[in-house]
């Protein structure tokens, strides 16, 4: 017997807007932000697949000798950065090349990595699990772990009505959670939607920020997701190019994303290299340190000129950006439930 | 009489398909005419040859009629492999009656599908056909050793859709005989010479050498009889 078409369609339909009403839940876009550019219609949220995604996330079990997980270069008290290392720390305690940026509202990045190597959220993973510096596995020898184990196929099941484990679903769960990591509630956040005032000292660092520094760093993001060449001298030791490597254009040489400035307080140290411990460093270099070159953006070439003063003051408007709720928030932290369901909280 | 040739060529010169007809597409790996053995070592007068993987990606394959796409295969894309002799054989259904002239795929995965995330199947990114360091696509993987290489082995990952080096490459291939079955050569020997005309032995990203070895492959596909 085949059922009635419409039957079917008026199925489909309340499934869809049973979707769609949870993902909205799951999900939902800052007031004073633009629209994300993730397309959540090929990778619908659901509660259990972000649960999924956070257990991964947070472990070691995507990694070759189950020591390092995501959340061991991207801790979430440190803005999902790598505490206190300049370049990050993986397997056998090998050294990678970069700083491993801090995680924050990716539903609205169009690329990723400093250079843009990672075109979707979705491959993301794939690069730290296959990097032989940190986690130093396979994404098949991934699966394999995540079958055999006594925690993943339940987990898989509850996210997709079945235990079938791959690496699509996989690397989509992963995005989902990451996806929902969204920092939107600094002070800054309270000023835009009217709830609270900037000191004197911050209007006048954000005064200062809107003249010298947003046109890169734009707000409400305080990123223009472009590569640009910001004066950093080049590391010989890590000769690193940015973006050419990707592009193959010598225009592009020296250019880097430009990183958030979101929650910068605790994402120290700076740069793509981590070359940088303070922000008073950072300031230092776009007053001071500028080294022109070819690709070196027209908006620096003559520098930058802040008084003391005035870098007191930017770094007071700065620090507006810090969100402590994102820092300590329980959908986000360590799933202890998941892994320990037997442990009292 | 002029316009019942016409007819006449038009009828029995393309392959007419009933309906929920199925075609058969059957990709067999050959090296100067003969069947490629998967490694093992296979000699010809001035080379020896081991082969120890080879896989690539068809997609988008349709069938054509007078320049006229009659049939377009609503899978993505096919992962070929050597090593798995039922993924060299694809089976397109249609549910209209059609004739077609032509046979049209795609060596390599296009600039779209590319940047559409995580996908499954074929394309499920535990297949080995995705580079991890950057995103894309491998179209192409062969690896294996040869006495006419310097160092012996080769090492050919290729791939890449971002312009100036997309490497995915377009192929049609003339269908003459009336039959569900078709059959299609790739014979290796000439291509695999040009690996040391063309560049590195090794090829691991995208690179003008890259898309060199890409258009090279392409040329090397033929109906057999
Ligand atoms: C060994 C440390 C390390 C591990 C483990 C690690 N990452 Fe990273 N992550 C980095 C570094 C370093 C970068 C920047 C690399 C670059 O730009 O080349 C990065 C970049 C990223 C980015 C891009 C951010 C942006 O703004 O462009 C995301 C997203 C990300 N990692 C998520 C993950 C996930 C998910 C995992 C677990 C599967 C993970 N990382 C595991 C160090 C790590
Ligand atoms: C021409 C564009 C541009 C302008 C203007 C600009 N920046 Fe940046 N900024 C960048 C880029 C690109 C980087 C990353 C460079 C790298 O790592 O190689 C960066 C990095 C930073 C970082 C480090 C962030 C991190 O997470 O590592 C801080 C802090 C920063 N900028 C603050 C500022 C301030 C304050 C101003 C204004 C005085 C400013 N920037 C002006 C492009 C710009």
């Amino acid at each position: 017997m085949i059922p009635n078409r419409k039957y079917i369609f008026c199925l489909a339909a309340i499934v869809l807007m049973a979707f769609t009403t949870v993902s909205k839940k799951l999900f939902s876009v800052p007031k004073h932000f633009p629209k994300p550019v993730y397309d959540f219609s090929k990778n619908l949220l659901n509660a259990s697949s972000i649960t999924l995604g956070r257990a991964l996330f947070y472990d070691p079990i995507l990694s070759r000798k189950n020591t390092i997980s995501c959340a061991s270069c991207h801790s979430p008290y440190a803005a999902f950065t790598h505490i206190d290392h300049h370049l990050s720390h993986g397997i056998d305690d090998r050294i990678g090349t970069r700083n491993s940026p801090a995680l924050m509202n990716l539903a609205w990045q169009n690329s990723f990595m400093w250079d843009g190597a990672i075109n979707h959220l979705d491959m993301q993973a794939l690069a730290p699990i296959s990097h032989p510096d940190e986690m130093g596995s396979k994404i098949d020898s991934v699966i394999i772990r995540l079958q055999r184990s006594t925690l993943y196929p339940t987990l898989f099941y509850k996210a997709y009505g079945d235990s079938t484990i791959t690496g699509e679903r996989t690397l989509k769960s992963i995005a989902q959670f990451i996806l929902c990591i969204v920092s939107a509630n600094a002070k800054y956040d309270r000023i835009i939607q009217g709830k609270e005032k900037f000191t004197a000292q911050e209007a006048n660092g954000y005064r200062l920020f809107q003249k010298k520094c947003s046109s890169c760093h734009k707000e409400p993001l305080f990123t223009n997701y472009q590569f640009e060449n910001n004066g950093l001298p080049i590391d010989p030791k890590l000769n690193d190019l940015g973006r050419m490597k990707i592009s193959h254009c010598s225009s592009d040489s020296l250019k880097f994303k430009v990183p958030t400035l979101r929650n910068i307080e605790y994402s120290y140290p700076y740069m793509h290299d981590g070359r940088f411990k303070t922000l008073s460093e950072v300031l230092h270099h776009y007053t001071q340190g500028i080294v022109q070159s070819k690709t070196l953006s027209p908006l620096l070439q003559q520098g930058i000129i802040l008084s003391s003063n005035e870098k007191v003051d930017l770094t007071a408007f700065l620090l507006t950006l810090s969100d402590k709720e994102f820092l300590f928030k329980a959908e986000y932290a360590y799933p202890k439930h998941i892994f320990f369901p037997q442990a009292k909280e | 009489m002029k316009f019942i040739l016409i007819l006449w060529f038009s009828y029995f010169g393309s392959k007419i398909v009933s309906a929920q007809d199925k075609i058969h597409l059957e990709w067999q790996v050959q090296y100067l005419g003969q069947n490629v053995p998967l490694n093992e070592l296979y000699a010809t007068k001035t080379d020896t040859l081991t082969i120890k993987e080879l896989k690539w990606y068809i997609s988008k394959v349709s069938l054509i009629q007078d320049d006229q796409i009659v049939f377009s295969d609503p899978t993505i894309a096919h992962l070929l492999n050597i090593a798995d002799p039922k993924s060299l054989e694809i089976e397109l259904k249609s549910r209209k009656k059609i004739s077609f002239n032509k046979l049209q795929f795609c060596i390599g995965i296009d600039s779209l599908t590319n940047v559409s995330g995580a996908l499954g199947g074929d394309l499920d990114p535990t297949k080995g056909m995705y580079w991890t360091w950057q995103s894309g696509y491998i179209n192409i993987k062969i690896e294996g050793e040869s006495n006419s290489i310097t160092n012996r082995d080769f090492q050919l990952h290729l791939g890449g859709y971002l312009p100036p080096f997309a490497a995915i490459q377009t192929i049609v291939l003339p269908i003459t005989n009336a039959s569900n079955d078709i059959k299609i050569g790739i014979e290796l020997a000439s291509w695999l010479g040009q690996i040391s005309l063309i560049g590195p032995a090794h090829i691991m990203s995208p690179s003008k050498e890259a898309v060199s070895m890409s258009k090279e492959f392409a040329k090397q596909f033929f109906i057999l009889k």
